[in-house]
């Protein structure tokens, strides 16, 4: 899915929370002004029912004052109370109350709760609830009988009071042009609420009172009765428990749970704050309830209190009743297209993904793939193709396939109607061929193997699938195992294929060759079981078969049988055959026959004896001469030393220490020809050839008491740095070694005439290697004989001073028998300050030698 | 552990000897509001020197508390001396505490037997309706029959009727439905200015006095009421109504002995003879 899908669909989601969230505030807005409306009419249900039960009681008070208040004996008896001598006062007042009592009982059954005069400067004259109470200055404290009494009107308001609140109606009065105060005729809260209740009774009613306006005004004694509103804490409501005849029920259970929620009602304690009428929806227990507040207004507009309303609402709009339905719809309306959205994205993802995962079938396929119409018009190719093709997509798709890649000149240019693939796919639905070649953009035509299906996409058209092979690399293949096959067919060597338990699979004719057996006679079967001559053990078998079936080649020689049951000499190297899986499926066996080879070595081992024979008759011809030095000077000991004791004996001066003297150096030099002969006979016992441990320095004294005498006759210098090591190998054969290089390094130093003879032996060993170099100061070897010097029968000396083998036998013991490397090569250096040049044999033997 | 031990003993203790709360009855005379502003004071004052909540028990007569006091429903009771004195003829666990002082600073009261302004003389008149309080209170039958009798008036010889309380029998004479009517002289001076007129006035009667139950409380939490009332000091007393703010005194029982000797002598009708 492409990150631009991938946009839209956010884009959607996006644009579909925005159109949910506009909707739940559409729906907020929608709901709050409904919710308005219906506060607004329950405010007005209100107000009107309130104003009108003023209005009914003022009306009333009216009529009251007019028929028995503003009377001739009333007004009179006033005047008299109000201005007659103090002592007289009394007579009036009484009388006065003595003729209203019976209207204040009237009134008293009909809620008025206060009848009640002043004077004309606010002084209380008569209260008829208490009369006890008067004369106190009400000019502060109610301010409806100040406004009546200063400007003759009649007052009709709510108003707190000193001893209890009330709806007062203030009457001026005058008798005869005389200003005599005022009268108030006071209605109960209760009453105001039964009046109200009168005109809707569907609920409760209840008052609240300014805090500020009312507590200041109590007399102390009255304060118990006020307690801090339950809605608001700025309010005081009077008599909660309605233990006063003239105050209102109290609360239900129902109102005061409102009251609760009221109080945690922020907007609703704003609006109270600000004297504002306020109507809101409360539910209890799921019912809802219209409460309703209505601010009451004094004489100089100061919130006094509140009337509040509490009736179980009906008509209710019903998106206020069902508000967290319309959101919930809302928002399950969002959820769900968003879910939508997130469903089909992800079947467009995985169908997306399919496309992909069929995109790369067709892409990770070996063969190329196009589809064409019924056209041969070609409208998706797969990237196989466009490579062997050798086009981009773009140059094939939309193109005419016939014509831009199967009309060339290898078909004649074969026109689309005779196209085989597309003929032969409309004739019988498909069409196979391997013979097919398709003309590359670079213009080659390449072998292909074609197959092509018919697809019907609907009634009338259809669609071809071509999926086709470059098999020019498989013809190559394909020729090069008929080639390998030949060439294994071909081969002198036998080879056989056989499975893990050597059945044969395959084998060439050389087996035929080699061992007389037909192919078919062995096919399938063991070829030991034909050509086993019993020579070898069975641990050789046994060793053979564990290294092949540890994965590992194996080669060796051994003697077969031919069918004719002559013996051979056989090579064989068999090499297993690992699947992907490293186990073995196969063996390879090649075999050769060597007994020719065997021969021919068997020949060079019988010549090399006679060459190491006459090496060691050369050798000892030379070594005669060599005893013969080292015997001339100890028998011309022993011979002085027994002239001389002769002729002591003869002068007879011979003294027995001089006897004793002669005797030991007579038997000093006897003893050093017998180690010369111990020496020699040892050189020369075939048997002392095997292998031991030796030490080095020992071989090359052992070697210098064998050439020194002609040595030290010939004045050369032996110089011997020898590092003391141990080695095992063949000792005498060192010995034998060494007596060659040095006995050459003699011959070519006795030419040198008139110069310093000198010879190094300089013996050194590291990890693994002994060195031994010996190197003399003759000049070196003609560079032009340098490389045939361990040839056999070079020599550079005359025929009867040299036989030519030395160096070829010392090369063969040292390479062959001691596994170790022997070469030359002429080097230049100093010594004792002087430059001299000369050959230098290397003798290079592992350590690692072991004894036999 | 033994600290913890201590501790549970004394609260133990403690909720052994205080009550719950203590049931006071008022005067039946007035109503509930007034009740309430006259005694809201030294409730509030007994309430925090006891510990102990006070409730109020309103009555609408003497027989009323007298019973409830008797039956152990009533801790402590404000009466007048009447009354004290028919309960302590009735029931021996009643324990006088302290009398109220008046604005005299004296533990007695008077009553007064009034009229309209207007009216005639009782002795000029042959048949008067006469308005009493109640049958147990000292300014009503007791007093108003004591003082006729003194001026060879027979209160049989008039109408008269019980109507519970001071105020109603001063406006019911203001009103002209009685001519005359006994009352306590300082409730009845508020309605002078109604043209109510004192004609005669008593001997002093030792005033209210405040009373404790011993059978509902223990002689600590009495001699703890006692001395309470009696420790009051002035400024406490300016916050209680102005009708008990002049203080108390410790109960003489031998000022009501005038007294015990008039209730001895008079028979008190229960009821009005009309």
């Amino acid at each position: 899915m492409t990150s631009r899908t991938n946009s839209l669909y956010t884009i959607f989601i996006a644009f579909t929370l925005v159109s949910g969230i506009s909707l739940l505030l559409f729906t907020y807005n929608y709901k709050q002004n409904k919710e308005k409306e219906h506060f607004n009419e329950n405010i007005l249900s209100m107000e009107i029912a309130y104003l009108a039960s003023l209005d009914k009681y003022r009306l009333f008070t009216k009529y009251v004052l007019e028929d028995a208040i503003n009377t001739e004996e009333v007004l009179s008896l006033l005047k008299k109370g109000l201005n007659a001598e103090d002592e007289m006062k009394p007579l009036f007042k009484g009388l006065l109350y003595r003729k209203l009592y019976p209207l204040y009982l009237e009134l008293k059954k009909e809620g008025i709760r206060q009848l009640h005069f002043h004077t004309k400067n606010n002084e209380s004259y008569l209260r008829f609830r208490k009369p006890t109470k008067y004369g106190d200055d009400l000019t502060n404290l109610r301010e409806t009988i100040k406004v009546a009494n200063e400007e003759q009107r009649v007052i009709t308001s709510f108003e707190t009071g000193r001893v209890i609140s009330g709806f007062r109606n203030v009457f001026p009065l005058s008798y005869k042009s005389q200003s005599l105060g005022s009268v108030e005729i006071s209605l109960s809260t209760k009453m105001m609420i039964e009046s109200i209740l009168n005109l809707d009774n569907r609920g409760e009613y209840s008052f609240i009172f300014n805090k500020n306006v009312v507590l200041p005004k109590l007399f102390d004694s009255q304060r118990f009765l006020y307690q801090t509103s339950a809605i608001n804490s700025n309010f005081v409501i009077e008599d909660r428990d309605a233990s006063l005849p003239d105050s209102p029920k109290a609360l239900s259970l129902l109102a005061q749970k409102i009251n609760k929620q009221l109080f945690i009602d922020k907007e609703l304690q704003t609006a109270m704050s600000k004297g504002k009428k306020y109507g809101v929806l409360v539910k209890i227990q799921k019912e809802y309830y219209d409460v309703v507040l209505i601010p009451m207004l004094g004489v100089s507009k100061k919130i006094e209190g509140y009337l509040i309303s509490y009736k179980k609402s009906d008509h209710i709009p019903l998106i206020v009743t069902m508000e967290i339905y319309f959101y919930l719809m809302a928002i399950l309306g969002m959820i769900l297209i968003i879910i939508m959205i997130l469903i089909i994205q992800k079947k467009a993802k995985q169908v997306e993904k399919q496309r992909q995962w069929f995109q790369s079938i067709t892409d990770g396929l070996l063969e190329g793939l196009y589809v064409m119409d019924e056209n041969a018009i070609i409208n998706y190719v797969n990237p196989v193709a466009c490579k062997i093709l050798g086009y981009t997509p773009d140059e094939i798709i939309g193109k005419n396939a016939h014509n831009l890649f199967h009309s060339h000149a290898y078909n004649d240019n074969m026109v689309q109607k005779d196209c085989p693939i597309f003929c032969g796919v409309l004739e019988n639905k498909s069409f196979s061929s391997k013979k097919e070649y398709f003309l590359t953009s670079d213009g080659q035509n390449i072998p292909v193997s074609v197959n092509s299906n018919l697809i019907w996409r609907n009634n009338k058209k259809f669609e071809v699938v071509t999926s086709f092979t470059d098999i020019s690399l498989q013809k190559e293949l394909e020729d090069r195992s008929a080639l390998l096959t030949k060439a294994l067919e071909s081969s002198v060597n036998c080879v056989v294929i056989t499975d893990i338990d050597a059945n044969v699979q395959w084998v060439n004719p050389a087996f035929e060759n080699l061992t007389g057996f037909k192919i078919d006679e062995i096919m399938g079967k063991d070829p030991k079981l034909f050509i086993s001559s019993g020579k070898q053990s069975p641990n050789f078998y046994k060793n053979m078969w564990e290294t092949i079936l540890s994965k590992k080649p194996w080669k060796g020689e051994l003697i077969n049988k031919k069918k004719d049951g002559t013996f051979y000499d056989e090579e064989l190297i068999i090499t297993p055959v690992l699947d992907s899986n490293a186990n073995i499926v196969n063996f390879i066996a090649v075999k050769q026959d060597i007994t020719h080879r065997k021969l021919l070595a068997l020949e060079k081992e019988r010549k090399e004896k006679l060459f190491f024979q006459q090496s060691k008759l050369a050798a000892m011809g030379e070594m005669i001469g060599n005893i013969a030095h080292q015997w001339r000077q100890p028998l011309s000991a022993i011979a002085s030393a027994a002239t001389g004791v002769k002729i002591q004996k003869e002068l007879k001066v011979l003294t027995d220490e001089d006897f004793i003297h002669s005797m030991t150096a007579i038997n000093k030099s006897a003893q050093y020809l017998s180690q010369t002969i111990e020496d020699f006979r040892c050189f020369f016992d075939p048997n002392d050839s095997k292998v031991k441990k030796f030490i080095v320095s020992e071989a090359i004294e052992k070697t210098l008491n064998i050439v020194s005498a002609q040595f030290v006759t010939q004045e050369i210098e032996i110089i011997k740095i020898i590092e003391e090591c141990t080695l095992v190998s063949l000792e005498n054969e060192l010995v034998q070694v060494l007596v060659n290089v040095l006995n050459n390094a003699k011959d070519v130093l006795m030419n040198l005439k008139g110069k310093r003879r000198l010879l190094f032996i300089v013996v050194s060993k590291n990890d693994k290697t002994l060195n031994i170099e010996i190197k003399d100061n003759a000049g070196g070897i003609d560079k032009s004989i340098i490389d045939r010097v361990f040839e056999p029968y070079f020599t550079t000396k005359h025929q009867s001073q040299g036989t030519g083998i030395g160096l070829y036998m010392s090369e063969e013991i040292i390479k062959h028998h001691m596994k170790g490397s022997f070469y030359v090569r002429n080097e230049t250096y100093h010594y004792e300050n002087q430059e001299y040049t000369g050959a230098c044999f290397y003798i290079k033997i592992p350590l690692e030698n072991k004894e036999d | 552990m033994y600290k913890l031990i201590i501790v549970l003993l004394i609260f133990s203790s403690h909720f052994i000897q205080a009550k719950d709360s203590i049931v006071f009855a008022p005067l039946p005379m007035e109503d509930i509001k007034t009740i309430h502003t006259k005694f809201s004071g030294m409730i509030h004052y007994l309430e925090k020197k006891l510990d102990t909540q006070i409730t109020i028990d309103y009555n609408n007569s003497y027989d009323a508390i007298l019973k409830k006091f008797i039956e152990g429903k009533i801790d402590i009771a404000y009466l007048g001396p009447l009354p004290y004195l028919s309960l302590e003829s009735q029931y021996e666990d009643i324990i006088p505490l302290v009398n109220f002082k008046n604005k005299q600073g004296k533990v007695s009261y008077t009553c007064s037997f009034v009229s309209f302004i207007a009216t005639d003389a009782i002795e000029n008149r042959t048949s008067s309706q006469i308005a009493l309080t109640q049958p147990l209170s000292t300014c009503g039958y007791l007093f108003v029959n004591n003082i006729l009798k003194k001026t060879n008036i027979n209160i049989e010889n008039h109408k008269y009727q019980y109507l519970g309380r001071h105020d109603k029998v001063a406006l019911s004479v203001i009103r002209d439905e009685f001519s005359f009517g006994g009352l306590k002289t300082s409730i009845a001076a508020k309605y002078q200015h109604l043209g109510l007129k004192e004609i005669k006035i008593s001997e002093p009667i030792p005033n209210f006095v405040l009373i404790g139950n011993a059978k509902t409380l223990n002689k600590e939490i009495l001699k703890n009421l006692k001395n309470s009332m009696l420790s009051i000091n002035n400024r406490e007393l300016a916050t209680w109504h102005k009708s008990i703010s002049y203080g108390v005194e410790e109960t003489n029982n031998d000022a009501y002995n005038h007294l015990r000797k008039l209730i001895n002598s008079t028979k008190i009708p229960q009821k009005g003879n009309f």
